[in-house]
């Protein structure tokens, strides 16, 4: 996630908890990004606060009365907004029971407006099902920022199934936007290798791979180089080519750092036949020091000075050793 | 993450420093959007309460009543 929808998906949240629109937070666009979430916190705290009393004699008439007709009050008197801010007083045993009972259209409505720092510990009550319906209608209506939030909240174990219910899009637009991106590797670990390939798909045919590549970049090496085998599976090498003449390569540098020599040698030699040497170059600086001995094979000297200069030209090599000489290290380094 | 300013005992908000930073204007208005918030609130939990009283069957009323306003 970059740090401007970082921000942006900050600004969204806090708006939610205000109940204003975005944009009449435009006034906090300078504003740091833990500032916001600062603002939020507080701002939550408040508003249990203020009507805490009131918020937990409804928890308590939830105890006294029948749970259907608790269920009823919550989504017919309280609403989402309110009922997602008393969920904080919930025990787990309560919040299991109405959750069962409620619609899962008004659950994913709560969960636009919960303190997920409250209420992220009664979620382990909750059943899988009732939060893969739930998960189904936030999908239904691209709440990817929620999704995003609840990953942080969701043990692997109930993630590997939850995951079925989305599809490639779906995953990585919500997981372009996950609040907590040490769980983007674990994650992915979860998916088979069928399901990298349907987000990469997914990236082809909704242009994400910026996303794509932004997801990647929080992954571990194990799960890079899975990665980077769907690319290979999922991309023709002049396909691979065309992604990185259409986007910077700086972009989706995530992609490239797990893909093999035979992917980067047919890549890189479709770049050189259309002469594009700025791209080249910075394709260059983002492929492995041990697949650029397979870039350059094909190279002749020219091509190799061409490529040399428009990354040194680029500004991405600053004073560091040449192509040449960083593929031959990498080959003594293996061999 | 930058310390709270201006944290008073009397329960006023107490806004990040960083956007006090930004100004009087700034400040004003997020204290305005949390104060119409609150306010928000307060009128949703009030009408909620009347709502839960509306849905409850009659018999069930007066412990609700008693729940809910103590």
């Amino acid at each position: 996630m970059s740090a401007d929808s970082d921000h942006e998906a900050e600004v969204l949240r806090l708006a939610r908890v205000l109940g204003v629109a975005p944009g009449d937070l435009d006034v906090l666009d300078p504003v740091p990004l833990e500032s916001v979430r600062e603002l939020r916190d507080t701002v939550q705290d408040r508003l249990l606060a203020r009507n805490h009393d009131q918020f937990a004699r409804a928890v308590a008439l939830a105890d006294r009365v029948p749970g259907a007709l608790a269920a009823k009050l919550a989504q017919h008197a309280m609403g989402p907004v309110l009922g997602g801010r008393a969920a904080a007083l919930l025990t787990p045993a309560k919040a299991a029971e109405l959750a069962h009972r409620l619609p899962p259209e008004f659950l994913a409505q709560v969960a636009c407006h919960v303190d997920l720092r409250r209420v992220g510990g009664l979620l382990a009550g909750i059943s899988t099902d009732t939060m893969a319906q739930a998960g189904a209608e936030l999908r239904r209506h691209e709440e990817w920022i929620v999704l995003g939030a609840f990953v942080g909240y969701v043990d692997d174990g109930r993630l590997a199934t939850l995951l079925d219910v989305f599809d490639g899009e779906a995953l990585l637009r919500a997981g372009f936007v996950v609040e907590d991106s040490a769980r983007l590797d674990p994650v992915v670990g979860l998916l088979s290798d069928g399901r990298l390939d349907e987000l990469l798909d997914a990236a082809a045919q909704h242009d994400l791979w910026v996303q794509a590549a932004a997801l990647v970049g929080h992954l571990g090496p194990q799960q890079s180089e899975r990665v980077g085998r769907a690319v290979e599976r999922c991309l023709t090498p002049q396909a691979l080519a065309d992604l990185v003449v259409q986007i910077d390569p700086d972009a989706v540098a995530g992609l490239l750092a797990g893909i093999g020599p035979d992917t980067v040698a047919q890549a890189g030699a479709h770049l050189r036949r259309r002469e594009r040497w700025t791209v080249l170059g910075a394709f260059a600086a983002h492929v492995a020091d041990e697949n650029l001995a397979a870039l350059l094979d094909g190279f002749d000297d020219e091509a190799i000075a061409l490529t040399e200069q428009a990354l040194r030209e680029s500004g991405r090599s600053g004073a560091g050793p040449s192509l040449r000489v960083r593929a031959d290290a990498a080959a003594r380094t293996q061999g | 993450m930058s310390a709270p300013a201006g944290a008073q005992a009397d329960g006023a908000l107490a806004l990040p420093e960083t956007i006090v930073a930004q100004g009087p204007e700034v400040e004003a208005a997020v204290r305005a959007l949390v104060a119409d918030a609150e306010a928000r609130e307060d009128r949703e939990v009030d009408a909620a309460l009347d709502s839960a009283l509306g849905i409850v069957p009659r018999p069930l009323r007066g412990v609700v009543r008693k729940v809910l306003l103590g």
